[in-house]
């Protein structure tokens, strides 16, 4: 079995999601990897936060939702899985998926408290069905996003590629993915008028 | 501290302005106002509602029912639930220029009787200044449609942050 580098994820996931998807990633190296190859993406700069951005906007539009976030993310906020199993009955378009690379990346590997961390009874114990993939050929095997259990995690290894800081800061990020969904008819709240 | 406010005079005012989606952590006087609109469970203009236990989750689904689906929302918490959520707030507000409006119970004023809910109060406007966000409060059910129009119309332009104070 061949261990999953983070440039073949970041490949093997922008082939699943179809161009209007709206791929919402949360902060470190192996979300940024991925959300460079994917067009309509708002890269968040905070942790804990990806998974209730993308529960909301799922609850309130039409749109395909896909959540990335990292292990430590979701450990930061564990709480949110709860209101995802909440929600989920009522999430058709969302999917969660985690990178787990067991580490604290960006400080250079540093191993993550709790090596072994077992998302399955994690996830069992909010109610959600949750699948762990960690090799090339079990990726090969998945089908599209819908087919996907409400968490899947991805055990990625050592990233094999190095991930350039992301092009725009916070505010152009939203910006742009704003525009995008302005363009697709997802109209922002009452323009700003003159009195 | 003024008299309660009636969670009907609330709810009503939620559907005068067209609040699509309400995110929530409950305390005990938040908790009527919720009952009534997970029992309206999104039917006659009333916005669907999604209960979380943590404030940071319900700021985080706000901000991605205001930026992203473009319809009016509320983060309802508990005035210590402001502190909670500040990580979140701070990341999204003052990081990327996201918003999400905020509706919140204010504990610990002159009044309080609970002595912890004394830092509460302390804590609340400092907060919401160090983040950029306006409030306006209601203190009495006269009011609350005319601020929650006016809380809304301002945070719809997404330039600041918006919170409700309700005066329980």
């Amino acid at each position: 079995m061949s261990k999953i580098a983070l440039s073949r994820f970041a490949s093997w996931i922008e082939g699943k999601l179809s161009k209007d998807t709206l791929l919402i990633t949360s902060l470190g190296d192996s979300c940024a990897a991925v959300a460079l190859g994917h067009e309509r993406t708002l890269a968040l700069d905070a942790m804990g936060v990806a998974l209730g951005l993308g529960i909301g906007v799922a609850m309130t539009s039409t749109l395909d939702v896909l959540v990335l976030e990292t292990d430590g993310s979701i450990l930061l906020d564990l709480s949110a899985l709860a209101a995802y199993a909440e929600a989920s009955r009522r999430l058709a378009n969302f999917r969660l998926a985690i990178i787990d690379n067991e580490s604290y990346q960006s400080a250079g590997k540093f191993p993550r408290p709790c090596h072994t961390l077992n998302w399955i009874t994690l996830c069992k114990a909010f109610d959600l069905e949750c699948e762990v993939l960690s090799s090339v050929e079990a990726l090969d095997g998945m089908g599209g996003m819908s087919d996907w259990t409400a968490v899947t995690v991805f055990k990625v290894d050592e990233p094999d590629i190095a991930v350039d800081p992301l092009p725009l800061n916070g505010r152009a990020r939203a910006s742009r993915i704003r525009g995008q969904l302005e363009q697709a008819g997802i109209a922002y709240p009452r323009p700003a008028t003159k009195n | 501290m003024s008299g309660r406010i009636n969670p009907s005079v609330l709810t009503k005012a939620l559907i005068a302005t067209d609040v699509a989606f309400v995110a929530a952590t409950p305390d005990s006087r938040t908790a009527p106002l919720l009952r009534e609109l997970i029992d309206l469970d999104g039917t006659n203009g009333a916005p669907s509602v999604l209960v979380t236990p943590d404030e940071a989750s319900a700021v985080s689904m706000v901000a991605g029912a205001t930026f992203l689906s473009g319809v009016r929302a509320l983060a309802i918490m508990e005035a210590s639930g402001l502190r909670r959520a500040y990580e979140a707030l701070a990341r999204l507000a003052l990081g990327h220029g996201i918003f999400p409006p905020l509706l919140i119970t204010v504990r610990g004023g002159v009044g309080e009787r609970d002595w912890w809910a004394i830092g509460q109060q302390v804590t609340l406007v400092r907060c919401l200044e160090a983040l950029g966000y306006a409030w306006e409060q209601i203190d009495t059910e006269e009011m609350a449609d005319a601020v929650l129009a006016k809380a809304l119309a301002t945070a719809d332009i997404q330039e600041c942050g918006v919170a409700v104070l309700r005066n329980f």
